[in-house]
């Protein structure tokens, strides 16, 4: 369980990204927040494995304060996916997914075996894929790297920041499902950022709809098309649904 | 540790050029003359005494010799009383030769801690020189009857740039003879030049150097100072006073050099060298064995004289390959400090980006030093030789290393960065992982930059006595010889580029598969 208690922050300067957010996730759910550029969703998600300090407030994993952990112990428990993979293009694939266990030092059979099972879990078969570079792989596949290499140490939590963003519809709706699947045996908590409402639906068990550093609306994509609290969610849902119709 | 490796390898390979034991350590300036009276000296001390030898000849300049002395780079080396008493003690013009030796020498001893031995016999002033064929003025034999003939404002003279600055020079003597010359015809020229142009009938009358060969080898006649206006230059050895406290007994040696050569020897021994193409070394062995200075047969013979630069190069192999050897140490010395530096300094300066300003300001400004300056500001802290080349090189290669190494870690994709942090790489981890691997291609294309630059100035460091390929350039210029240049300039082209290749195809090699989008 991951909680969020009255958590705020103010960059030097005075800009206000996240003003205060207070949230409950439990274990094993998928959770997305949602919502415009700037509305502070990705701050919120950066301050839970401390890539930005909260100024204010409480983040707990399983009752223990963020604050008080080692940071880098602390994200080495966490797998962190960014858009487009994120990932080093002088490695081959088998070693960006394994560079966290190569830099803990992990004796290499172990890491090398490890690997090649996550990229065929992530749909990559190894023998055609491990010895391959970044550039020689589409979108949806350095995605798959992606989140292999976040799932290399077993982590509980996985924080995924516009994972799907830069990646063709089909191949979005692929790896949606393919997420899906992959928790019913996984079973880790996720929190992912988004601005595509679709896929909030989609992927989320709760989603948290965000405006100007404050949570808007949090709930099931039900509560959010039937019962909108305000017009600012009624016309972003609107807004966002009027693509697929 | 890498680093410390580096560091410790560069102080052995300095130290190396310390000896154990004390030799007489002894320069020359960097023209001719003053290789063969730097010979004389050094043989005449090798073939009489058990003293050890070490020579330290084409030394930049007046000043650089100078400086040398008095850190104690060098023990001794031949100086001119007249540069003596007018560059370096900035005294009146005297014309007695006596006054001006007795007025030096006392100053050396009372200020430096120098002294001189006697003079070698010859005096090195400026003269006049015609044309032995030159019809117009057969019957000019001295000055005052070049001044007083009635086509003298006519007369086309060339002068170097030297002799037009100097407070004995041009106008000086112009004045004491009341010479008729009108400025349109007097014209400034590089020495070499000079002397071209009037075996070449370009001009008339020259200002020259009294014992150069090139009088005797363009048939040259020069004209009596009947004024005595033109100061002595009489040179003689210029020695530490500690150095004669540690081995009494140089001073009876040297005493066998004083008064033997005459102005005609001394024209002979520089033609010798300059047009004959004999080495300094045998034309002064030549001469002693002659005089009786130094046994006959103690010197072996080896000589080259050849127009081709092909066989001229393959005679002088095992030269060349010491030079070779010498500039290469120089370059790898230079660029492993200034790589140890750079790297720390530009990984440092991506942290902390207050220091950025500050340090490119002042790397910048040692680029713009010009390189001879620096190495004259540097003789008085760090005398002569390897060391202060090294240091002299190191600070060249500094900016292209510093600002690549920035510049290419600066470039790395920030969201790159992040995922890593984001994962839990340490900040040393990214540095290592991933910064360092994708900024190579542009720390190579600086070091490429850097090794380039090195061997290209490290020519120049022959002037302060480190040798390397500048070495034959600088005696090549001086005594007009082309295919000397040649044998310094054709390796040291040779050197950067194949270090060039080298370092490229190492760039290759190391750097990862997905380089087929290589940096440019």
């Amino acid at each position: 369980m991951i909680k969020l208690t009255d958590v705020k922050k103010v960059y030097p300067g005075g800009t206000v990204a996240v003003e205060s957010i207070s949230l409950k996730i439990p274990e094993g759910t998928i959770t997305c927040l949602i919502g415009t550029s700037g509305c502070g969703k990705t701050t919120t998600l950066k301050m839970i494995n401390r890539l930005v300090e909260p100024s204010e407030g409480e983040i707990l994993i399983n009752g223990q304060p963020v604050q008080q952990a080692n940071p880098i112990e602390l994200r080495r428990s966490i797998g962190y996916i960014v858009q487009r993979g994120g990932l080093m293009p002088h490695m081959t694939i088998r070693r960006n997914i394994a560079l966290l266990e190569e830099v803990k030092k992990t004796p290499f059979g172990q890491r090398k075996a490890r690997a090649e099972e996550l990229m065929s879990m992530v749909g990559l078969p190894p023998k055609t894929y491990a010895d391959r570079y970044p550039s020689e792989l589409s979108g949806g596949q350095q995605q798959r790297v992606g989140i292999a290499r976040a799932l290399m140490a077993d982590p509980p939590i996985l924080l995924m920041d516009e994972p799907f963003g830069a990646l063709d519809p089909i191949t979005r709706s692929h790896l949606h499902r393919e997420l899906l699947t992959l928790n019913q045996q996984l079973k880790k908590t996720i929190i992912i950022v988004t601005h595509d409402l679709a896929e909030a639906f989609k992927l989320g068990d709760e989603i948290v709809l965000m405006n100007k550093g404050k949570i808007v609306q949090k709930g099931t994509r039900n509560d959010f098309i039937d019962n909108p609290v305000n017009d600012f969610a009624a016309e972003f849902v609107s807004s966002q649904m009027e693509g697929y119709r | 540790m890498r680093a410390f490796l580096i560091a410790l390898l560069i102080s052995v390979f300095l130290s190396a050029s310390v000896w154990a034991k004390d030799p007489v350590v002894i320069g020359s300036k960097n023209f001719t003359e003053q290789y063969i009276l730097g010979e004389l000296l050094a043989l005449t001390i090798e073939k009489n005494t058990d003293i050890p030898v070490q020579r330290q000849f084409n030394l930049g300049g007046t000043q650089f010799a100078f400086e040398a002395i008095r850190t104690g780079d060098i023990d001794m080396y031949p100086e001119y009383t007249g540069t003596a008493l007018l560059s370096l003690l900035k005294e009146e013009l005297m014309a007695d030769p006596d006054r001006v030796f007795n007025l030096v020498k006392n100053r050396y001893e009372q200020n430096y801690d120098l002294t001189w031995a006697k003079p070698f016999g010859f005096n090195n002033t400026y003269v006049f020189a015609v044309r032995n064929d030159d019809t117009a003025l057969t019957d000019i034999k001295t000055v005052s009857q070049l001044a007083n003939m009635p086509d003298g404002p006519k007369i086309l003279i060339a002068v170097n740039h030297e002799f037009m600055d100097r407070p004995d020079g041009f106008y000086y003597v112009k004045r004491k003879y009341n010479l008729p010359i009108v400025q349109a015809n007097v014209v400034n020229l590089d020495t070499g030049l000079m002397y071209t142009a009037i075996r070449d009938q370009r001009v008339d009358a020259i200002v020259a150097f009294s014992t150069d060969g090139r009088i005797k080898a363009f048939n040259l006649r020069t004209l009596k100072d009947d004024l005595r206006v033109f100061p002595p230059y009489e040179p003689a050895a210029v020695i530490r006073k500690d150095t004669l406290k540690k081995y009494p007994e140089l001073v009876e040696v040297l005493d066998k050099l004083s008064g033997v050569i005459t102005d005609e020897e001394m024209m002979q021994m520089n033609y010798e060298v300059d047009h004959l193409d004999q080495a300094p070394k045998q034309v002064a062995a030549r001469f002693l064995v002659e005089k009786g200075i130094i046994p006959a047969n103690s010197v072996k013979n080896a000589d080259v004289a050849t127009d081709n630069f092909w066989l001229y190069a393959w005679a002088k192999r095992e030269y060349l390959l010491r030079l070779l050897k010498e500039h290469i140490m120089l370059t790898i010395a230079a660029l492993a400090l200034a790589i140890g530096i750079s790297l720390p300094l530009g990984v440092l300066l991506t942290r902390l980006s207050y220091l950025e300003g500050p340090v490119f300001a002042v790397v910048n400004l040692l680029q713009t030093i010009p390189s001879l300056a620096l190495l004259g500001f540097l003789i008085p802290f760090l005398g002569i030789g390897v060391k202060p080349a090294i240091v002299a090189l190191f600070l060249y290669a500094l900016l292209p290393l510093v600002r690549n190494t920035f510049t290419g870690i600066k470039e790395v994709d920030p969201n790159l960065k992040e995922a890593c942090r984001g994962m839990g790489l340490t900040d040393m981890q990214i540095l290592k992982k991933v910064e360092l691997p994708l900024a190579l291609p542009t720390i190579m294309a600086g070091v490429r930059t850097s090794t380039v630059i090195i061997v290209g100035t490290a020519t120049l460091v022959a002037l302060i006595g480190a040798g390397g390929l500048g070495d034959p350039i600088f005696r090549g210029i001086s005594s007009v010889n082309s295919n000397t240049i040649l044998l310094g300039a054709v390796p040291a082209a040779l050197l950067a580029i194949v270090l060039d290749r080298l370092l490229h195809i190492l760039e290759g090699r190391i750097t990862p598969g997905q380089a087929g989008t290589k940096v440019s």
